[in-house]
């Protein structure tokens, strides 16, 4: 579908759909901090947990996409947190691989699909992260266009 | 056509079955949808060669850049392709940035017709956008795809397009005095190949066909330069499967199915060609594992030819040599 179609499609109260795969031990907890200490943050995002950021298949990304996620976001420990020591790396490799061959080949937005480290402590910049991921996907417009 | 039934008239999850979690098979279905324009890299297209987005000529890649992900030098089957028919054609080649899956994983894999008819019309309509006459593919399953399941659905696809497989190609064009096989293996001992061919290649194709023939026909001219062909055991519309095609049910059994069809090939020579991508793929995949079949070289029928073609022409001014 042609940018100006895409433009005209993107109207003022577009919410977004997004998906969240938190880690159990940090993003996860994190998460759950920003909730807890009452930080505020759109009410787009979806959260998947899972044990550890190095489970997320990036099959799991292209289902969401597929099935009408308009953007996907994935966080774990930061590096050298990991509560399996090195579940992470894998995760930023296998993500920094996807998104250069399977995303952008198929010519979805990259700023769709992100990877972001969350620690535990970090109530704060979760809620900030969200409210800024979903205005970038809401600039985006809507996938299904 | 009812044949995908099967798979779910035996009440199983397909989407358990599927190999590689279900990457592949969710891109297609993803290209499916009218609001993808994939944006494929054509970093692998060396400079030398032209490419154009209009023309009579297609170099249909299928689905090798995904490949990437998971599987290195995937990419040279494309490349030795494009330089095969760079070599004969005159005009430059249409490579399309935005092509799609021609839908056969989804069709046989998890029977999902509407996505593959989807996936037809856009693919259809990408062709006559573009003007092409001539559908070129080096994967066996697009070739079975567009020569066969297409042409059901949409009855005037075969008038429209010409398809051919690289094999066919190559030979058609050696047929017609076009080219010839050059390259002499200098070494003493002859080298000896075998040919595993893919399902889509052989069985799965209407019984007229005849490029198993062909293949062999081609083999059989290699012999002058120090090449020589072995069948397997198992051979032509006989030949063991890969074991996942339509990345379905990659498990033991299927192992053992390679394993079975490595041991036929160590038996038959020191090089493996084959023709499908996935073939290729899936049987190197193995040699990781077992070390008796580590020394075959696996390699693409494009790939092991792209050095032994040379173009024969009246007007020597356009002779292009490798
Ligand atoms: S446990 Fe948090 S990323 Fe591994």
């Amino acid at each position: 579908m042609t940018e100006t179609k895409k433009k005209l499609k993107k109207t003022k109260d577009f919410e977004p759909d997004l998906l969240v795969f938190c880690c159990n031990w940090c993003s996860y907890a994190g998460a759950d901090l920003a909730g807890v200490s009452r930080f505020q943050y759109p009410p787009n995002i979806r959260v998947i947990r899972v044990m550890c950021s190095g489970r997320i298949d990036p099959s799991f990304v292209l289902k969401a996409l597929k099935d009408g996620a308009d953007g996907v976001l994935i966080s774990g420990c930061h590096i050298g947190d990991c509560h399996y020591i090195s579940g992470n790396e894998y995760a930023l490799e296998r993500f920094e691989k996807m998104h250069k061959i399977l995303i952008k080949q198929l010519g979805i937005n990259e700023n769709r699909v992100r990877l972001e480290w969350v620690s535990a402590s970090e109530g704060k910049r979760f809620a900030e992260l969200i409210t800024e991921f979903t205005n970038q996907i809401k600039e985006l417009g809507p996938l299904k266009n | 056509m009812a044949r995908y039934k099967i798979r779910q008239s035996a009440k199983k999850n397909v989407d358990e079955l599927i190999a590689h979690k279900g990457v592949y098979t969710t891109i297609t279905e993803i290209m499916s949808q009218p609001y993808i324009n994939p944006d494929r890299s054509l970093e692998w297209v060396p400079k030398n060669i032209k490419i154009a987005d209009k023309g009579s000529v297609l170099y249909y890649v299928g689905c090798i850049p995904y490949f990437n992900y998971e599987f290195d030098k995937i990419d040279v089957i494309a490349l030795s392709t494009l330089q095969i028919i760079s070599k004969i054609e005159k005009e430059p080649i249409v490579l399309f940035k935005e092509e799609i899956c021609c839908g056969h994983d989804v069709y046989w894999g998890q029977g999902k017709l509407e996505i593959f008819i989807e996936l037809a019309k856009k693919n259809i309509k990408m062709f006559e956008k573009a003007g092409i006459s001539t559908i070129v593919t080096a994967c066996a399953e697009c070739y079975r795809t567009f020569k066969v399941d297409y042409p059901k659905l949409f009855e005037d696809f075969s008038q429209k397009f010409e398809v051919k497989h690289i094999i066919e190609y190559v030979y058609e064009m050696w047929k017609k005095g076009k080219i010839e096989f050059i390259g002499k293996n200098e070494s003493e001992e002859g080298i000896s190949f075998t040919y595993h061919d893919p399902c889509r290649l052989s069985r799965f194709l209407p019984e007229n066909n005849a490029i198993t023939d062909n293949t062999r026909e081609i083999f059989k001219e290699f012999k002058k330069l120090g090449y020589s062909f072995n069948e397997m055991e198992h051979n032509k519309s006989n030949s063991l499967c890969c074991g996942v095609n339509s990345w379905m049910n990659c498990n033991e059994k299927s192992k053992a199915l390679r394993y079975k069809r490595m041991l036929e090939a160590k038996s038959a020579g020191s090089i493996m060609l084959t023709s499908c991508p996935k073939c290729k793929i899936h049987l190197s995949c193995l040699q990781d594992d077992y070390e008796d079949i580590s020394s075959i070289e696996i390699s693409d029928f494009s790939e092991f030819l792209v050095n032994h073609i040379k173009v024969i022409d009246s007007n020597k001014n356009s002779e292009v040599e490798k």
